[in-house]
């Protein structure tokens, strides 16, 4: 500690050290005048005491250097001198300051931005007690009549993360695990304190939850068994809710706990309060409020949660210390079929095998899981590669700016080592200018990286409940450290190595010979930031024309004024038996609404990220499809959304028996057109292995459903009648009118049916979830296409300035011969060639580095190939005429002097 | 050195300071020197040359401390005044020299 005392005492010093000049001084002087004030009293002349007492101090100047000394070390002196020298310059030297400070902030608030969202999305383990012994459970070879309703991207059904609830019971004697936990959503809700409404996001968790994740409440308590029980607990149903939805209900209530919350019409009893780290276990995608699990029963009467069949239950378990995840997850595989034997349905002997081989595994859990970064992960690491090549181009950039800087420091350079300065306080002097600029390129990249990230999540709208946060943590740490590192040598050292290499300056006896060197240093350079500026502008020039291909391509279906709105009769507490009653009357009520043309009920809109599959059967050419859509919906659906009818006709408003609507594409692959299909009848299997079959009344058009890149799904069109009731249901509209006067139109209908409540969770536009089905794509083309441009004005200043430099060094020569006769465009055309020569080589190692990363874009690209000749044709056309245009600016200055003048320089 | 009668043995001086400033008083760098010199009846001559980073030293110790003040000749001066870490080093001091002054005498006059 004193040490530390006696260092800020120090330093405050150094601070005022012009102030301990003067206090030396007066000191001294105060000291003088008092002794030759007594010498005087003494009798002696002013002037000899004057003399006397000034040769009495003996050398003032060396007491007072090494009091100084005392008060600050040299070495501290030093640094200090270098950094306020060093800060001086560049204040100086405001343009190339400024030139290196902007592409350094935007080099570093890039990779920061980028980074943190990887860090938060992937990387960063979950805020519980030992998050290694966490994994989840999956289920892999699923049988072929899977349904599968993921959220997220079109997911391939060949895993899935959800499970029933009877296996996760039967998992909880396993005894690998220390304990078991499942929590399942079904989606956003609304909850009510003292007649306000707020949204939410819920999750239904089991008992042990939170003590399998070993989180602490910040206040109350958390669940324990017997808070999920059927029935509920004495007391009445409890919930804990996130420390943001206490701050946004509660304001910060202290005494919140007993306070009641209603969900529909049941009240739950806050509980707990979760800290604010635990916001759940799906990065980026956070848990308002958790709720027991047999809280279901209740909330959603409807939805057969505790059903086999009803896969919607995500299982994380926590590895019983001493046994690796190797060992456990070996065990659970090896055990899996005596695990389904236990939880086996009566089912068709045939399809008892397929569910008996379904196989479960584990999966690391310490950073839980999330379909944000399935959905995000892969993107992200592609702009996490391009924004290192962008940090790369800047630090080279910043090399190429000092060393033209040192090169024309040079002869103070040498004249300072020639009179005594050692090299390594030179090359000190040197490092400390560029840590300067690093450092606050590093501070500025930081303050931007926390500006432009709210910004990319709101322009791509990566979900209304996506928040992603830049954490501070020791890998954010260690990143931005390796950053500074990267750059403080690349840009720092390699100047000052090259300026201060005294041999190299002894050697030459000429200076050309040192420029020469400098130049084909920094010729390289350059050719480094063309290669990488080819790459990244070719990868954005390919999925620019993807994307483009996307929006043009025909969904098959009609999105303009058509509006979605979310929801949730049934999470209002209504029965099962009134359920579909309500849903019928609302929807007949709204139709007759003016501006509303037709309306539908839909479970999952086109495009919305759900997406249901099926297997089924026919009696017709071909006895089996498997993976065909299903799409649950009521009558007026296709009005809704403009498909036509090509065959039969639409929903009746109540089936009386069970019938389906199929696809133009189905209908000719099972049956050789749509007139044949009528009539036939297609069966299909549920979960329990009980055949249904309903009768085809009708054909339509081919829709896209989930993916704008697939060709139109085969799909199969059910009657919500017929299916399992839902939790929330979609009512999709054609209207004409403002969403305003819509909203105000469906109010008292909503309220009238769903006992006085407003179900809405939110209301979208059809053409919205089309623009955000594709917010993977559109994140990064346009971040890749800001990245390129970027690099490429990078890449540009930097060949203009290394021409720039090399016209200088040679406007003696460019003046004789001008002088001689030399034509001004002669001279313009050497240096362009200079230039060019530069771009191609750069552009041939740019050709080879894209050739070898073609891959990892190439699942991006849709309607072309990553060797496209017309895109990298643009791209290499483009970059050579804004190369030429670059060069010829300095060279073009040169020629427009006097070559008298140019003679005389230097 | 030589052997300059009026020379102070090493490592004296912090506890010549510190003695004549022991009663409490803010002296200035002039008065301390003149104290000395007095007191010791006139053996003792410090040179400013050691007096001065003497000071700054044992301020930087935190012995002493000093504020500014106004000299009788109206001039910016340095005023000196022992803190409660520079009594004890005294103390610690007085004691150390004391029992080297009695072992030096001992031993010199073989009392």
């Amino acid at each position: 500690m004193q040490f530390f005392k006696k260092l800020l005492l120090k330093v405050r010093t150094l601070r005022l050290q012009r102030q301990l000049d003067q206090d030396l001084h007066d000191e001294m002087a105060a000291h003088l005048a008092l002794k030759q004030q007594a010498l005087e009293r003494e009798g002696r002349n002013a002037d000899e005491a004057k003399r006397q007492s000034v040769h009495a101090f003996g050398n003032p100047a060396q007491w007072k250097e090494s009091t100084r000394e005392m008060w600050i070390p040299a070495w501290l002196e030093g640094i200090w001198k270098d950094l306020t020298f060093g800060t001086r310059l560049l204040l100086k030297d405001w343009l190339f300051t400024g030139t290196a400070l902007l592409t350094l902030a935007i080099g570093i608030g890039a990779n920061t931005a980028i980074f943190s969202m990887i860090n938060d999305l992937m990387l960063r383990a979950l805020p519980v007690k030992d998050p290694d012994q966490l994994a989840w459970i999956e289920i892999t070879n699923l049988p072929p009549w899977e349904n599968s309703g993921q959220q997220g991207k079109q997911a391939a059904t060949s895993s899935r993360m959800f499970i029933s609830h009877d296996l996760l019971q039967a998992m909880e004697k396993q005894d690998v695990f220390s304990g078991i936990a499942g929590h399942m959503s079904l989606g956003n809700t609304t909850l009510e304190n003292k007649g306000e409404l707020y949204q939410a996001f819920p999750r239904y968790v089991s008992g042990s939850y939170f003590s399998v994740l070993g989180v602490q409440p910040l206040i109350g308590r958390f669940f324990t068994s017997e808070d999920d029980i059927s029935g509920g607990p004495q007391g009445g149903w409890p919930i804990v809710i996130s420390e943001s939805m206490w701050n946004r209900i509660f304001q910060r209530d202290p005494n919140i706990l007993g306070s009641v919350l209603l969900k529909g019409s049941i009240p739950f009893t806050v509980i707990g309060i979760a800290p604010a780290s635990f916001t759940g276990t799906s990065p980026g995608h956070e848990t308002d409020a958790w709720i027991p699990m047999r809280a279901l029963e209740v909330t959603y009467p409807s939805v057969p949660w505790y059903r086999q069949g009803w896969d919607q239950c995500e299982a994380v378990v926590r590895i019983r210390s001493g046994v690796t995840f190797q060992q456990a997850s070996t065990r659970i595989l090896n055990s899996s079929r005596v695990i389904f034997e236990g939880i086996l349905p009566s089912m068709n002997e045939k399809y008892r095998e397929v569910f008996l081989s379904q196989k479960i595994q584990l999966k690391p859990g310490r950073s839980g899981h999330s379909w944000l970064a399935a959905a995000y992960g892969n993107s992200l690491w592609i702009l996490f590669g391009a924004v290192s090549a962008i940090l790369l181009i800047a630090a080279t950039n910043l090399t190429n700016l000092i060393l033209t800087r040192s090169i024309a420091r040079d002869r103070e350079i040498a004249v300072r080592l020639a009179i005594g300065a050692s090299a390594h306080r030179i090359r000190r002097q040197l490092m400390i200018e560029s840590g300067i600029l690093v450092i606050a390129g590093l501070l500025s990249g930081i303050v931007l990286a926390q500006w432009i990230t709210p910004i990319i999540q709101r322009k791509f709208s990566l979900g209304d409940w996506v928040h992603l946060n830049m954490h501070f943590d020791w890998r954010m740490f260690g990143f931005l450290s390796f950053v500074l590192i990267f750059v403080v040598l690349i840009s720092g050292w390699i100047p000052a190595w090259k300026t201060t290499n005294t041999k190299m300056i002894y050697r030459q006896t000429n200076e050309s010979q040192l420029n020469r060197f400098g130049i084909l240093l920094r010729s390289s350079l350059i050719v480094l930031q063309i290669s990488l500026t080819v790459a990244l502008l070719g990868g954005a020039g390919l999925l620019v024309y993807s994307l483009k291909s996307v929006f043009n391509e025909k969904t098959g279906f009609d999105a303009s004024l058509r509006y979605l709105i979310y929801i949730d009769v049934a999470g209002t507490g209504t029965s099962n038996e009134k359920l579909l009653l309500a849903h019928q009357n609302i929807q007949e009520n709204i139709r007759t609404l003016p501006g509303v043309q037709s309306v539908t009920w839909t479970k999952n809109p086109p495009f919305s990220g759900m997406q249901q599959t099926d297997h089924i059967y026919t009696r017709g050419r071909i006895s089996e499809v498997a993976n065909v859509f299903t799409h649950e919906i009521t009558n007026d659906y296709f009005n809704v959304f403009g498909i036509p009818l090509l065959a039969g006709q639409d929903f009746p408003q109540k089936p009386s028996h069970a019938v389906c609507i199929i696809s133009d594409n189905l209908a000719r692959h099972l049956f050789g057109s749509p007139q044949a299909a009528i009539g036939e009848k297609i069966q299909s299997r549920t979960q329990q292995g009980k055949e249904t079959s309903a009768e085809i009344i009708g054909v339509v058009g081919n829709a896209k459903y989930s993916n704008m890149k697939d060709n139109a799904p085969q799909t199969v069109y059910r009657h919500i009648i017929e299916t399992q009731p839902q939790a929330t249901l979609t009512l999709a509209l054609r209207f004409s009118g403002s969403q305003d006067s819509l909203l105000k139109g469906i109010t008292p209908i909503l309220r009238r049916e769903s006992s006085g409540r407003l179900p809405i969770l939110k209301v979208r536009t059809e053409e919205e979830i089309l623009h955000q089905s594709l917010a993977s794509d559109r994140l990064l083309t346009t971040l890749l296409t800001a990245f390129s441009l970027f690099a490429l004005i990078i890449s540009l200043t930097g060949i203009a300035g290394l021409l720039s430099y090399t016209v200088q060094q040679r406007r003696r020569e460019i003046g004789i011969r001008m002088a001689l006769g030399a034509t001004p465009s002669l001279i313009l055309r050497q240096f362009q060639n200079f230039g060019v020569q530069l771009g191609i080589a750069g552009m041939i190692l740019g050709g080879m580095l894209s050739y070898g990363l073609h891959r990892v874009i190439e699942s991006y690209l849709y309607g072309i190939k990553p060797n496209d000749p017309l895109i990298w044709g643009c791209v290499a056309l483009a970059l050579f005429f804004s190369i030429v245009v670059a060069a010829s600016v300095p060279a073009w200055r040169v020629t427009r002097n006097d070559p008298l003048q140019s003679l005389r320089a230097d | 050195m030589g052997n300059n009668p009026q020379e102070i043995l090493p490592g004296t001086l912090d506890l010549l300071i510190l003695n004549t400033l022991e009663s409490g008083i803010s002296a200035h760098g002039y008065t301390i020197m003149e104290t000395i010199w007095s007191g010791s009846g006139e053996l003792f001559r410090v040179e400013e040359g050691a007096l001065y980073p003497a000071l700054h030293r044992l301020q930087l110790q935190g012995y002493l401390e000093a504020e500014w003040g106004l000299s009788e000749a109206n001039r910016r001066a340095k005023y000196y005044k022992i803190t409660a870490a520079g009594r004890k080093h005294l103390k610690e001091k007085k004691t150390d020299w004391n029992r080297i002054a009695l072992g030096m005498r001992r031993m010199l006059e073989g009392a």
